[in-house]
């Protein structure tokens, strides 16, 4: 009878595989055929095998990007944690009414282009921009804070891009919670402290734990954030990238360093399941 | 040394004494509690005044809704009280944090820690009083089995059946040795069978380890089985607390008596008498009522059969059985001899 049920659900499926393997698997298969090829004279490739490009991402230069890019990475993600985890809880814990209207306040940024936003920042964070006016005129600061293109804005950039997705996966996590069992927990002469740690926390690991996948690997492929609020200061992979794929003309070297970054983001994911999974128990309360 | 020696032989003395000076375990006085639900507050308890002696085991009685859960609550310090003290061997423990309490608590819904296996569950509460690993585990084997769960130390909940979830929570509870259990409905998830053997089960370790219970269920056949003493409670307070026995044959108010095995009230003159269906007599000399049948039915291995007397007043007679040589519509005179019938103060129609 289970098997009977699974397959008529295959039937419906059908599209979502046709999709999948149309505009997820085979583009993957090309970018790694393209990574193995000779760069063109102008523009695409040659078919000539080669292991070039995986050769040059050795450089100290793209090396370094690559750390770099991991530093950021998990950075942002240890602040978004530490902003996102509380946000998310609390939000939890509102009443009813409130919590739409936080909802509300969360989503309305999304209505508008990232890009809109991000170019916002700038005007707030740039030399003697509306940031600078305000602690100038208060008097906390007597200079520019010369906070645009910086490592700094661009750590905050990635915080407010990602951290949206951090409190979300939280809250649904927290929303699940039987406080009932905390309850226990206090009941069998755990303090709140304790009870907190021993119950709500490791409770609400897998919405943790999904919210750092959610956080980590975009922010190693923002590129358009260091872009933006970090100007030519901060390189990222996802900056070299597009700038082999545009300026540098080189095809076959950006898709190499792509297949990188989704070998790395793979194994991050990859990671994230087995904790997940040591956790099992936990995850399929969800 | 010389204290802790003197100590055991003060405790072995009380123990002999038992029996004859029972101790006051935990004491409730003037407990009220108002819930403001929007703009509609309501007045929970209004006044529950209660001690409890150690060893005994109660069991709360009444409707649903009427505060049971709540004044386990109170009690456990997972609720605070309006007004009114909670005392616990005699030190007021009314404003004490509940993780300060020595209290413990088995929930309606078990509240087992999900991610914890069954032997961390149960040593949950030794761990937090920072008890060594190695004492946490020889309790925990010991409480294993006295619930008869030895074996399942490493399963995890989720793969536990209900009666076995049950246990475990119980074993929880109990390896802290409170000084009183509270438990909310504990078997009410479980079927009958299990539910018959689980009550017996319970009342082996209650006796077995002392422990003084408080109890609730909505089951009347299990607080009568088990209970030393059953409180009914109704409209906020305490309206009787007595034996199995006194409840069933002496019910003080007619709220009690319907609510504790569904007695007849039969209304003479002002007065109203509780009379259980099965001392309602049918034709026999004491029978002096002129009554019609107008229901007969089979339920729980005796046949009810109902009259209307010729006032309008409706009476159930119970009878072993699954027939008896009466139609329904048939005249029939019934009765009852006068001690079986209970004078009973009026609080519900
Ligand atoms: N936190 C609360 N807020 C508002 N009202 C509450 C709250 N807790 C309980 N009540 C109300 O108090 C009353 C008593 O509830 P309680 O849970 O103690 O009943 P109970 O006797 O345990 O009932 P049951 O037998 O159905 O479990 C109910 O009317 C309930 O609606
Ligand atoms: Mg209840």
């Amino acid at each position: 009878m289970k098997i009977k049920r699974k397959h008529s659900f295959s039937a419906l499926l059908l599209p979502m595989y046709l999709f999948t393997i149309l505009f997820v698997f085979l583009p993957i298969v090309y970018m790694i055929y393209i990574s193995f090829m000779t760069r063109a004279e102008v523009w695409g490739f040659d078919t000539h095998v080669t292991l070039q490009n995986y050769m040059r991402i050795l450089e100290p230069l793209y090396l370094d990007t690559f750390v770099r890019s991991l530093k950021l990475a998990f950075t942002t993600t240890v602040l978004v944690i530490l902003i996102g985890y509380p946000f998310g809880y609390f939000m939890a814990k509102l009443s009813a009414k409130w919590k739409a209207r936080m909802m509300m306040l969360m989503m309305i940024p999304f209505w508008t282009s990232s890009l809109v936003r991000l170019n916002g920042w700038v005007i707030v964070f740039q030399s003697n921009g509306v940031l600078d006016k305000i602690l100038m005129g208060l008097g906390i600061t007597t200079e520019p804070l010369k906070l645009l293109y910086s490592y700094p804005a661009v750590v905050f950039g990635m915080i407010y891009a990602l951290c949206p997705f951090m409190i979300l996966s939280v809250y649904s996590s927290v929303e699940k919670m039987d406080w009932s069992l905390l309850e226990a927990a206090v009941d069998l002469g755990a303090n709140r402290r304790k009870a907190f740690f021993d119950i709500t926390f490791k409770m609400t690991m897998p919405g943790l734990l999904s919210g750092v996948v959610l956080t980590f690997i975009p922010s190693m492929g923002l590129f358009f954030v260091a872009d933006i609020l970090g100007g030519s200061k901060v390189v990222l992979v996802g900056n070299i990238i597009q700038e082999q794929l545009t300026k540098g003309r080189n095809v076959p070297f950006a898709a190499a360093l792509s297949v990188i970054l989704m070998i790395m983001t793979s194994l991050i994911i990859a990671l994230y399941r087995k904790i997940a999974g040591a956790d099992a128990n936990i995850s399929g309360l969800g | 040394m010389e204290k802790a020696f003197t100590s055991v032989s003060a405790f072995s003395k009380c123990n002999e004494g038992r029996i004859k000076m029972a101790k006051t375990v935990l004491e409730l006085q003037q407990i009220t509690k108002s819930f403001t639900d929007k703009t509609k507050q309501t007045e929970v308890l209004k006044g529950i005044d209660f001690s409890i002696n150690e060893g005994e085991f109660i069991t709360l009685l009444g409707a649903s809704g009427c505060g049971k859960t709540t004044l386990l609550r109170i009690i456990a310090g997972l609720e605070s009280a309006d007004t009114g003290s909670v005392l616990l061997e005699g030190e007021d423990i009314t404003k004490k944090e509940p993780y300060l309490r020595d209290v413990n608590m088995v929930f309606q819904n078990y509240a087992l820690f999900p991610h914890m296996t069954v032997a961390e569950n149960i040593g949950y509460g030794l761990k937090t009083k920072k008890v060594p690993k190695k004492e946490i585990a020889t309790k925990v084997q010991e409480m294993l089995e006295l619930v008869q769960l030895e074996g399942y130390e490493k399963r995890m909940p989720d793969k536990l059946s209900g009666g076995q979830r049950q246990r475990v929570a119980i074993a929880r509870a109990m390896i802290n040795q409170p000084k009183v259990l509270l438990l909310d409905e504990p078997l009410g998830a479980l079927d009958l069978k299990l539910r018959r053997q689980m009550q017996l089960e319970l009342k082996r370790l209650q006796k077995k380890l002392n422990t003084t219970f408080i109890y609730i269920t909505h089951d009347q056949e299990e607080a009568i089985n088990m209970s030393d003493r059953i409180a009914v409670m109704h409209d906020g307070v305490f309206e009787q607390v007595g034996t199995p026995n006194e409840i069933y044959y002496q019910p003080e108010t007619s709220y009690v008596a319907s609510f504790v095995g569904n007695a007849n009230l039969y209304h003479k003159a002002d007065a109203v008498y509780a009379v259980r269906a099965e001392s309602v007599l049918i034709n026999e000399t004491e029978c002096t009522l002129d009554a019609v049948v107008i229901e007969k039915s089979f339920a729980g291995g005796q046949l009810r059969i109902l009259f209307a007397l010729s006032d309008g007043q409706k009476i159930t007679a119970s009878r072993f059985g699954i027939d008896y040589d009466l139609k329904v519509g048939e005249q029939a005179k019934i009765g009852w001899k006068e001690d079986s019938a209970v004078r009973v103060i009026a609080n519900e129609n």
